[in-house]
């Protein structure tokens, strides 16, 4: 079945074609949701919430947009939403004065905090001799700005080459290359960090 | 300096970690989850439509203008057997009458 006919197949409420799609779709969108949210159990509610999007608003999908951009943008806002609200609820547990540290700004961006991301992850499809190495690699990542964070996912997790990511993001070429270069960059310096706290 | 290198090689090898990653799917029968999710929604959905049909809303509105105006009608009601009552106790009061004894 090709594309086109897939979706208009969709838009008729075709069980059968969502079928389809859930399983020519489901590894992509959870590899990608997997890699922000860092969480497997998070992972499998958000791609559910991907594809029951997906399902309910196949009806406006249209004109020159490519299905699977369509696709990974849905997944990547539900996963950074995902990421946002579990980081919010350990960000209010954490301390009875990280609200006003939050207010103050003396708690993201400049310095480690491994008690808000915890450098555990550890990727299912990374090579075993990897393994270490990725997971330092991943907790920096979880660190990165939103927009640096989704780039560097796209390209380096999920493999999209900068045009793809560019439809992805709704964005020019030279954005997506230059968030990716302050994306490189900003992990280079969380790695230094690492790297030096362990001598 | 040589502290420096080696703390760069490290990031090199570390930032070159996650080449010839593959893709992590998630666990069997997601299509299955996925399907009983959208159903769970549906019903859900179906379920707040029928509470917001028009018929249901009118009758809840009238149901609820009757309770108000049968508490207004039953309060009037007290009002003025007690209003009633003052009076009855007023005049015996000043005819110099016992109530109770012309209750017979």
């Amino acid at each position: 079945m090709d594309v086109p006919q897939l979706i208009r197949e969709l838009q008729q409420g075709n069980q059968a074609a969502f079928r389809t799609l859930v399983e020519t779709y489901q590894s992509r969108v959870y590899n990608t949701v997997l890699a922000i949210v860092q969480h497997p159990d998070d992972a499998e509610d958000v791609a559910q919430e991907v594809f029951v999007q997906v399902f309910e608003s196949i009806g406006r999908f249209g004109g020159d947009q490519k299905l699977t951009a369509w696709i990974y943008r849905i997944a990547t806002t539900k996963a950074l939403e995902a990421y946002r609200k579990r980081h919010a609820r350990k960000r209010l547990g954490a301390t009875p004065f990280s609200f006003l540290a939050r207010l103050f700004g003396t708690d993201e961006a400049d310095g480690p905090d491994d008690r808000l991301h915890p450098a555990d992850f550890e990727h299912p499809g990374v090579k075993l001799e990897q393994q270490e190495r990725a997971r330092i690699l991943f907790g920096a990542i979880s660190r990165l700005p939103e927009q640096q964070k989704v780039a560097f996912t796209l390209h380096h997790v999920e493999g999209l080459s900068y045009q793809e990511i560019t439809e992805v993001m709704q964005t020019s070429l030279s954005s997506v290359e230059s968030l990716l270069h302050r994306a490189k960059q900003n992990l280079r310096k969380r790695l230094a960090w690492y790297y030096k706290d362990e001598q | 300096m040589e502290s420096n290198e080696r703390i760069n090689s490290e990031i090199d090898k570390t930032l070159r970690s996650l080449d010839g990653l593959e893709r992590a799917s998630p666990r069997p029968f997601f299509h299955t989850r996925v399907q009983a999710r959208l159903e769970g929604r549906r019903s859900a959905t179906a379920a707040k439509n029928w509470t917001f049909r028009p018929a249901w809303v009118v009758a809840s509105l009238g149901l609820v203008f009757a309770l108000n105006v049968s508490a207004v009608l039953m309060y009037q009601h007290q009002a003025s057997t007690y209003e009633q009552q003052q009076t009855t106790e007023t005049v015996a009061d000043e005819w110099g009458i016992d109530p109770l004894s012309l209750d017979w």
